[in-house]
């Protein structure tokens, strides 16, 4: 029997909002420019909705792309993790959070089932 | 000579009679293992509704939270799409509240059935329809208007006529009890299986939800013990203080507070946020083993089932069984005084 990508996928794409969510306020008093914080706010609430659209949705597809998404989503959250263990600039934060949350969207929606 | 050997040829015969009632499985149903079977199971379903209860109620505890966290933190609020997801969450876990209410109503029976006397008219006449309050839903969606979900049917009408007729002989009529409790086992163990295979799919979704939950509490507890003040840390602390007689002064900590230097304030908010998180961390993993265990539960009950399907005859084992740890135990102190 297939195994179920639903809670993988799911774990991925909480990961990655839990990184920001757990570290916003620190993250937000390290922006300098309002743009940078207006930038913050946006991702972690995108972040957030597709977590919440991951619960909602069946992730089901398990297709070679789908696959390829996971695993640098994966890639993305061991990165970000590390970035933010030892983190000296806040740009470098939030262009690699950008990119999770567009691998994480993605995965979202590619990995739906209708 | 003949005669001899007509009785041996009769004993033969009952003795093979015997061996093939015993072998197609007409052991008997023990009603009363049937009543413990029922009980058990009656704990672990309602038990587990309440757990899906609860994180459905933490869903909206969330929304609210996060009402408060958004201006706090700096925070966008919940989006529209966002909170129809958690309204489509919610609807999933009143649904399996209700399919397990519907589990309780079969254990309900299940006991009936094993309890009934002879004379009894039977339990299952169709007269008097089930009312669950899980089929009538009365709390409102956290906002209007979602994308349209498939609605759940209404329940049918329990005064609605009944569906057999008066004359209609029950259909227990002539099958003994330990036969009718067999075949009921075996549909509700069949039930059960389908209810394991559910739960094993969508509990990493239920853990997953009961985490988030969690960890929006904590961002916000975390928020206003440390930037805000507007907690107090005493529930906190009283598990290291109440059995020693010391309790926490809120009034005194806020005074001093105000002399000390920034350093012992920051320690004293490290060590207060240190505690927050150890003592989610410690929920996280109850939550968690919590649903692992309600699984195990249904799939003991399951074996249960086959070993109530099978019928196990009163004998010195299954007397052994409970006595044995009991007698283990004693062995053991004794050992211990030896020593």
């Amino acid at each position: 029997m297939p195994v179920d990508p639903h809670p993988a996928y799911l774990a991925a794409v909480q990961h990655a909002y839990e990184v920001l969510d757990d570290n916003f306020d620190d993250l937000y008093q390290q922006c300098t420019t309002t743009d940078q914080r207006q930038s913050l706010r946006s991702l972690h609430a995108a972040a957030r909705d597709t977590y919440w659209r991951a619960v909602a949705v069946d992730l089901k597809d398990s297709s070679p792309v789908v696959r390829e998404i996971f695993s640098e989503l994966t890639q993305a959250n061991q990165d970000l993790r590390e970035l933010i263990a030892n983190l000296q600039n806040i740009s470098a934060f939030i262009a690699l959070f950008t990119q999770a949350v567009r691998l994480a969207a993605s995965l979202v929606t590619l990995a739906t089932v209708a | 000579m003949s005669g001899r050997r007509g009785m041996w040829g009769a004993a033969l015969l009952l003795s093979a009679g015997l061996a093939l009632l015993l072998g197609s499985g007409c052991a008997v149903v023990n009603p009363q293992s049937a009543v413990r079977l029922s009980s058990q199971a009656l704990l672990t379903t309602r038990s587990l509704i309440q757990t899906l209860e609860d994180t459905r109620t933490g869903l909206s505890i969330y929304v609210e939270g996060k009402a408060l966290s958004g201006p706090l933190l700096n925070q966008e609020p919940l989006s529209r799409e966002t909170l129809c997801s958690i309204t489509s969450a919610q609807r999933s876990l009143r649904l399996r509240v209700q399919l397990l209410g519907k589990l309780t109503v079969l254990y309900d029976h299940f006991a009936d059935l094993a309890t009934q006397g002879r004379d009894d008219p039977g339990i299952f006449d169709s007269v008097i329809g089930e009312l669950d309050p899980a089929d009538y839903p009365a709390d409102p969606p956290l906002v209007a208007d979602c994308p349209s979900e498939a609605e759940v049917a209404p329940p049918p009408d329990p005064a609605a006529p009944p569906v057999a007729a008066k004359t209609a002989p029950s259909p227990w009529l002539g099958v003994s009890r330990s036969r009718s409790l067999r075949f009921a086992s075996m549909r509700i163990r069949q039930v059960l299986a389908r209810v394991i295979a559910l739960l094993e799919k969508e509990l990493p979704i239920y853990a997953s939800l009961q985490r988030e939950a969690l960890r929006s509490r904590k961002g916000l507890a975390k928020a206003l013990l440390l930037k805000f003040g507007a907690v107090s840390p005493g529930d906190l602390l009283a598990p290291q203080l109440q059995d020693l007689g010391l309790r926490w002064d809120e009034l005194q900590f806020q005074r001093q507070q105000q002399d000390w230097p920034p350093a012992k304030r920051a320690a004293v908010q490290a060590a207060l946020a240190a505690a927050v998180e150890r003592r989610a961390d410690l929920l996280l993993g109850t939550q968690s083993s919590t649903l692992s265990q309600y699984l195990s539960l249904l799939r003991a009950l399951a074996r249960l089932h086959l070993s109530l399907e099978v019928g196990q005859p009163l004998d010195w084992r299954q007397l052994a069984a409970p006595v044995l740890p009991v007698v283990r135990s004693i062995n053991l102190r004794d050992s211990c005084k030896n020593q």
